[in-house]
């Protein structure tokens, strides 16, 4: 597993307390390691550059540092090996048969050619599962096709059902994606490793990135098998339920926002009060929750006049006092530096690492009244540094002797 | 014979809110019968649009409701009466899962009362044996536990908003931060969630029996806060962090190819990709380019050509593209046909099948569910007669 949406998977199964190996190989080495690494003290300033370009790995100072990459990898062993050479293969199927699952996500005949597809897999351990997520997938005509975040996000609807009707749609900006898809792998995983105990079978299981994309796209597709739409952007306004004002408004400040949605007449009444019955408000086009659903750029404008003198967080406890749904848009620094609701509940957490010492990281989302899962995992720590368990994994696990460590060293195998 | 469920032979109750009900429809894809408990008039999410018929929105025809409700039973009980609160505890009694919307902000306070009282009619050997899966807008814990959320909301206090939008217009025109549309929030906790219950279920069948349950208090806005990628991750580790409009995997004005559908393009990333790149747009006839002549080159070949040819010619030479189409856009191509990612849903109230993406993955094993939503209290009759026995 490597990048984004396969290696976020086994996070997930870290936190769950699997233990998870990653493998890696220097010659084709994650680049996720070189990007944006978190700088030491003494260090220059990060580059303001929001995606540093990939590096040349030999230039790189450090393999252990990328900043995405710790994120994505806590809680994990690491191990190199050469997948390349024979012996290799070899260490790789002895691997193998003291696992439960392989992952990968790399295109969807790799592992195929290295002579590791699902039947050579199944000839060293009969039940294992197998769960490959090429970003299309195996099965299909575009299996040799690539995918990044965005490019599931622009096949499946995703990111044309986002922004204003009149302009082009503004996408989703990250990748979405990415995210979603390590959920489903997980899901898969814990889910067939519960069908494996009860039947005692493995499985394959084909993921991709583009297909799990088109369930996220609600009603949409319904809507036009039924009435012949095409899905329209509506911004920020809800395109379903009758409610206005919905959307972001300006707060005091420079690019400041909060999120405000009323969708009854007791909700706006409870936000004029706050407002202090602004004049605008009295116009007849604003008499009734559909006038206002009908005339919501005037709306918009008028509340956005309002709420511009707010300080966000503010005007967001004066509006929840009354009952209104409203939230700040907040920004990262808000979310991490402000957010009390995060800060009370405990969402973020350290983890140690060989070389930065600790570092932050989101805690798992929910509160488990008996078995608690961490992002640490079992080992309780961040990401591995490049080759880090090696010693653990091929002595322990597979019970090595120094001298052949050092040969497989030296013959450019680990 | 039709290949098993990955989690059959599980069963869920589920109620409350309907932003519990996208972690429920995953699991009845997997396999468990999700036993959906309504109240007499029905769920609310019957009366959310768009209708099957316009002219007459009738609440067993919401699409929205069949969406967000595929593969589950419907079991109508009215909890605010002793004999409805009686059946619901029986069939606390029959099931390995609870998913609870009920301590959702916003929801009167008789349903978070009713939460509660639910889990105390659960027996105690119940308790210590369920999967309890109490879904709530911010938690059950913290100041912010009873503040009120909507997905617009929670979109914006998870921190989406702030980094999707628009670019400021030339002539300085600020647009607001934008939310993506279509629940995504509920969706965002509700894969989470299934992630959580199907952990919580793996670890409670290795238990001796009635010790292996537990409750899981899952928060909506924790959920989506995880939902920005690695943004917020770098963030924390020192970096000045991102802005909205600053990614350039967004879809670009410039990028529209000559049939108008705009392309989605990315920044090369791989050794060899921008080489591809540049033997895309310049048809082989150049090796190098400057960033600006590359981009401008690359404007000029996709608005010259038709989006699928684009699509298609790119991927062949390992340049990451795809068209931005419309979300039934992708219902005949023929990789997502081979895949069988859409599945025909027969509707014979209304005469006919709906296609719904249903299938996210293909196993030679087992396979997903798709049965179309039920009619409100459609299962009451035989749900409760087998309870009781």
């Amino acid at each position: 597993m490597w990048l984004g949406a396969g290696a976020k998977a086994t996070r997930h199964l870290a936190a769950y307390g699997a233990e998870v190996i990653r493998i890696e190989w220097k010659e084709k080495l994650d680049f996720i390691r070189l990007m944006s690494p978190q700088p030491l003290p003494g260090d220059q300033a990060v580059a303001a550059a929001p995606r540093s370009r990939v590096s040349d790995p030999e230039a790189a100072p450090s393999w252990n540092r990328g900043m995405s990459f710790n994120n994505i990898n806590p809680g994990k062993l690491g191990i190199s090996l050469n997948m390349h050479h024979p012996r290799g293969k070899e260490l790789f199927r002895r691997l193998l048969a003291n696992a439960d699952v392989v992952l990968e996500n790399f295109t969807a005949t790799t592992l195929e050619r290295w002579g590791l597809g699902y039947e050579q897999l199944r000839a060293v351990k009969p039940d294992i599962i197998y769960v490959q997520c090429p970003g299309w997938g195996y099965r299909g005509p575009y299996r040799e096709y690539r995918s990044y975040g965005p490019t599931a996000a622009a096949i499946s609807g995703l990111a044309d059902m986002v922004g204003l009707p009149d302009r082009q749609p503004c996408g989703w900006t990250f990748s979405y994606m990415d995210v979603v898809t390590p959920w489903n792998i997980a899901i898969a995983t814990i889910a067939a490793l519960r069908y494996r105990r009860r039947t005692g079978k493995g499985q394959w299981i084909d993921l991709s990135q583009t297909g799990p994309a088109h369930m996220l796209t609600g009603t949409a597709i319904l809507d036009h098998a039924v009435h012949g739409r095409t899905y329209r952007r509506t911004g920020n306004r809800s395109p379903y339920v009758v409610a206005a004002p919905h959307g972001a408004y300006p707060c005091a400040g420079e690019d400041r926002w909060i999120a405000i949605a009323c969708s009854s007449e007791d909700d706006w009444k409870a936000l004029l009060e706050v407002l202090g019955w602004p004049a605008w408000a009295g116009r007849s086009q604003f008499g009734t929750l559909e006038r206002r659903y009908r005339h919501q750029d005037e709306l918009d404008r008028e509340l956005g006049g309002s709420t511009s003198a707010w300080e966000r967080y503010a005007l967001m406890g004066a509006l929840q006092e009354a009952g209104v749904a409203a939230g700040v848009c907040q920004t990262l620094a808000d979310r991490y530096d402000i957010d009390p609701q995060h800060r009370a509940r405990g969402e973020y957490v350290m983890v140690p690492h060989r070389e930065l010492g600790e570092y932050p990281i989101e805690n798992v989302v929910g509160r488990w009244s008996r078995t608690q899962p961490h992002t640490g995992g079992a080992f309780g720590r961040g990401a591995p540094c490049y080759g880090q368990d090696n010693e653990r994994v091929y002595a322990e696990t597979l019970g090595l002797s120094p001298r052949e460590i050092s040969e497989l060293e030296r013959e450019g195998v680990i | 014979m039709a290949m098993p469920g990955l989690l059959e032979g599980l069963r869920a109750l589920e109620l409350g809110h309907h932003k519990v009900e996208w972690c429920g429809r995953l699991l009845a894809g997997l396999g468990v019968e999700v036993i959906k408990i309504e109240p007499p008039e029905g769920a609310r999410s019957r009366r959310i649009g768009p209708f099957y018929s316009e002219k007459r929105p009738d609440p067993e025809e919401s699409l929205h409701f069949w969406q967000y409700n595929l593969g589950k039973r419907s079991v109508v009980l009215d909890l605010a009466s002793d004999q409805g609160l009686r059946s619901a505890q029986r069939l606390l009694g029959g099931v390995d899962i609870v998913l609870e919307g009920l301590q959702l902000a916003g929801l009167a306070e008789e349903d978070a009362a009713l939460g509660s009282s639910l889990r105390r009619l659960a027996s105690e050997s119940e308790r210590e044996r369920l999967v309890w899966l109490a879904m709530s807008d911010f938690g059950l814990t913290g100041p912010w536990r009873s503040l009120h959320a909507s997905d617009l909301t929670h979109l914006g206090l998870g921190g989406q908003m702030m980094v999707m939008g628009y670019a400021p217009s030339r002539e300085g025109e600020v647009v607001p931060p934008m939310a993506p549309q279509m629940w995504q929030s509920y969706q965002i906790a509700g894969q989470q969630a299934c992630m959580d219950v199907v952990a919580a279920v793996a670890y409670a069948e290795q238990q001796p029996a009635g010790t292996g349950g537990q409750l899981i208090d899952f928060s909506i806005h924790a959920a989506c806060n995880l939902c920005t990628e690695s943004m917020l991750a770098q963030y924390m580790m020192g970096s000045p962090g991102t802005g909205r409009h600053s990614r350039q995997s967004q879809v670009r004005e410039e990028l529209r190819a000559a049939d108008g559908v705009y392309i989605q393009t990315i920044v090369p990333l791989f050794a060899g990709e921008r080489e591809h790149l540049i033997e895309l747009v310049t048809g082989g006839e150049a090796t190098s380019l400057s960033d600006h002549d590359l981009d401008r080159l690359t404007c000029e070949y996709i608005n010259t050509h038709d989006s699928e040819e684009i699509f298609h010619e790119a991927q062949r030479l390992g340049v990451v593209w795809a068209p931005v189409r419309p979300p039934h856009g992708s219902l005949s191509d023929e990789h997502f046909v081979g895949r069988d990612t859409f599945v025909e849903v027969e509707h014979e109230r209304v005469g006919r099948s709906l296609p719904y993406a249903a299938r996210p993955w293909i196993s030679f094993e087992t396979d997903w569910r798709a049965t179309r939503a039920p009619h409100l209290g459609e299962h009451t009759g035989t749900i409760l007669a087998d309870t009781v026995d």
